[in-house]
């Protein structure tokens, strides 16, 4: 079963979303071919539209579409059986809790993080206006800080909420690219929660496209 | 060999010949280009040398197309006047104050194609210059709101018209047109063209290169000359006079007029797109291919050429 829904995946995103991207959106993947998960990885990015996760896992290496999983909420993703499984299957997610109804909301991504899996974090937590970025969220975070073996990965995703804003179906061709960073690690000593979500932010936005007009 | 080649495709001789002919030279540019860059680089000879390999991709393409069944080569070229047309559109930063448009803005160009091949004159020819003019502040209107409204509707029809409206040109004469007294056809005249064009961007900067003294518009574009643009329309007239048996023209003087023309259009149309890059304020319009620019970077001088010449025939009766 796992291994029928691995291979929908490689279908959907290598010859499906993958392409359309490409040629008829014409999104820009920048310095997507060093992307590395063979030590368990957070993928850090803001989040504009449903387009962002489907870009960052196009950009994956085929094996990749395995152990890399999008955090969704709960609330949104989870919210009936049959979204639930659409969000298991096509997206491999893995929920958080957005309320305060479990006492550890990020148990399972610390246990898929554990088994040397990676995880795909919009901190911003929902989808925002497109080219603003709104407060973070700690749950990143707090993983980093629990786990000093993982690194993270921050990417910039331009003008996917142009491309198909909240609340909106029509997805049109906008200028838009991903840009992913060099890895970077935290060391849980001298670093708190705070300040790694500062980090993680400024991290992000030096990525930002600079030649943007306003 | 150009037996070989009528024999094995449904090329006709006059075809034939200038496609070997155009062959031959892309090899003698590409030998003498190629090595000048190398041995004594400037941003001009980078230029050329950017446009040497571009010709060959469009070379291949064009004789692909002529090959494939039509239906195909229309889908193509349709799919390839999209991605000119998203180039231009993302470019414009007032594009997104009315999104919903932009889907019929879209949907043009599969019914301008469909036109194209299959329509009357009439439609062809208005559909977009007028039906979408009013169709374009239409939807507009129903959404509302007014700001950016007027910058929005200008932007928008100017590029649906530079892009899509002409390009489809090439699709309209080689479905549409009916050449009496021409052996060659559609496909040699549309090829003639897109050789001639091309042909004249190196002629001007070859003149301009060695006799260039008066730059022609110094604020759009400051490597083109008065001596070169000027030395580049004769050579094209010559080589049009020359070459008049394979143009469709009654008389030698005609087709030097229309080399004289295509000199003109070529240099017009390359002068328009810097003085769009220019004014949006970006290098290239694209980074489809690293180093080449976009699509429309690399068919700007077509983009003026290929209009004139469809008009040109139209006005002077030859299909």
């Amino acid at each position: 079963m796992a291994t029928l829904a691995f291979l929908l995946r490689v279908i959907l995103y290598k010859l499906i979303f993958g392409p359309i991207l490409r040629l008829i959106i014409g999104v820009k993947f920048r310095n997507h071919k060093n992307l590395n998960f063979d030590k368990p990885k957070l993928i850090v990015a803001n989040h504009n539209s449903h387009i962002d996760a489907v870009a960052i896992l196009c950009s994956l290496k085929m094996r990749d579409l395995r152990r890399v999983h999008p955090v969704v909420a709960r609330d949104y993703f989870y919210k009936n059986f049959i979204t639930k499984f659409f969000a298991k299957v096509f997206l491999n997610s893995v929920s958080v809790s957005r309320s305060k109804e479990f006492e550890n909301p990020l148990a399972n991504c610390e246990a898929l993080l554990e088994k040397g899996h990676s995880l795909i974090i919009f901190p911003e937590g929902t989808r925002g206006a497109a080219g603003k970025m709104k407060e973070f969220k700690l749950g990143a975070a707090i993983l980093l800080s629990k786990h000093s073996e993982v690194e993270f990965i921050p990417a910039y995703c331009d003008g996917f909420g142009d491309i198909m804003p909240k609340g909106d179906w029509l997805i049109l061709p906008f200028g838009s690219s991903i840009q992913f960073g060099s890895s970077i690690s935290v060391s849980k000593q001298d670093e708190d929660v705070k300040s790694i979500t500062q980090k993680i932010r400024d991290s992000i936005l030096e990525l930002k496209p600079i030649d943007k007009e306003s | 060999m150009i037996k070989l080649i009528t024999t094995h495709t449904p090329f006709s001789l006059l075809f034939a010949e200038v496609l070997v002919g155009i062959f031959i030279l892309l090899i003698f540019f590409t030998l003498v280009f190629i090595p000048w860059s190398k041995i004594k680089p400037s941003n001009g000879i980078r230029e050329i040398v950017l446009r040497v390999y571009s010709w060959w991709a469009i070379s291949v393409l064009v004789v692909v197309m002529f090959l494939v069944p039509g239906d195909i080569g229309t889908i193509a070229l349709g799919f390839l006047t999209f991605i000119a047309l998203r180039e231009f559109i993302t470019k414009l930063s007032v594009a997104k104050y009315y999104r919903r448009t932009l889907l019929y803005i879209y949907l043009t160009i599969p019914i301008q194609f469909y036109l194209a091949k299959y329509g009357s004159t009439y439609s062809f020819n208005t559909f977009i210059p007028v039906f979408m003019f009013f169709l374009i502040p239409t939807r507009n209107i129903i959404m509302g709101q007014h700001k950016k409204y007027l910058e929005f509707n200008g932007k928008i029809f100017w590029a649906l018209m530079l892009v899509v409206y002409g390009f489809s040109q090439v699709t309209y004469l080689r479905h549409q047109s009916d050449f009496t007294n021409y052996e060659g056809g559609a496909d040699l005249i549309l090829l003639l063209v897109v050789f001639l064009t091309q042909i004249n961007d190196v002629l001007q900067f070859l003149w301009g290169k060695t006799l260039g003294r008066h730059k022609l518009s110094p604020n759009i574009s400051p490597n083109k000359t008065i001596e070169g643009f000027v030395g580049g329309a004769l050579t094209l007239g010559l080589i049009t006079y020359l070459l008049a048996s394979y143009l469709p023209f009654t008389s030698k003087i005609e087709a030097c007029l229309f080399g004289l023309g295509i000199s003109v259009f070529g240099l017009l149309g390359d002068l328009n797109m810097s003085a769009v890059k220019r004014d949006l304020g970006v290098k290239d319009m694209d980074d489809l291919i690293p180093g080449h620019g976009g699509l429309l970077d690399r068919l700007d001088s077509l983009s003026f050429t290929l209009p004139f010449a469809v008009h040109y025939l139209i006005l002077r009766g030859y299909f």
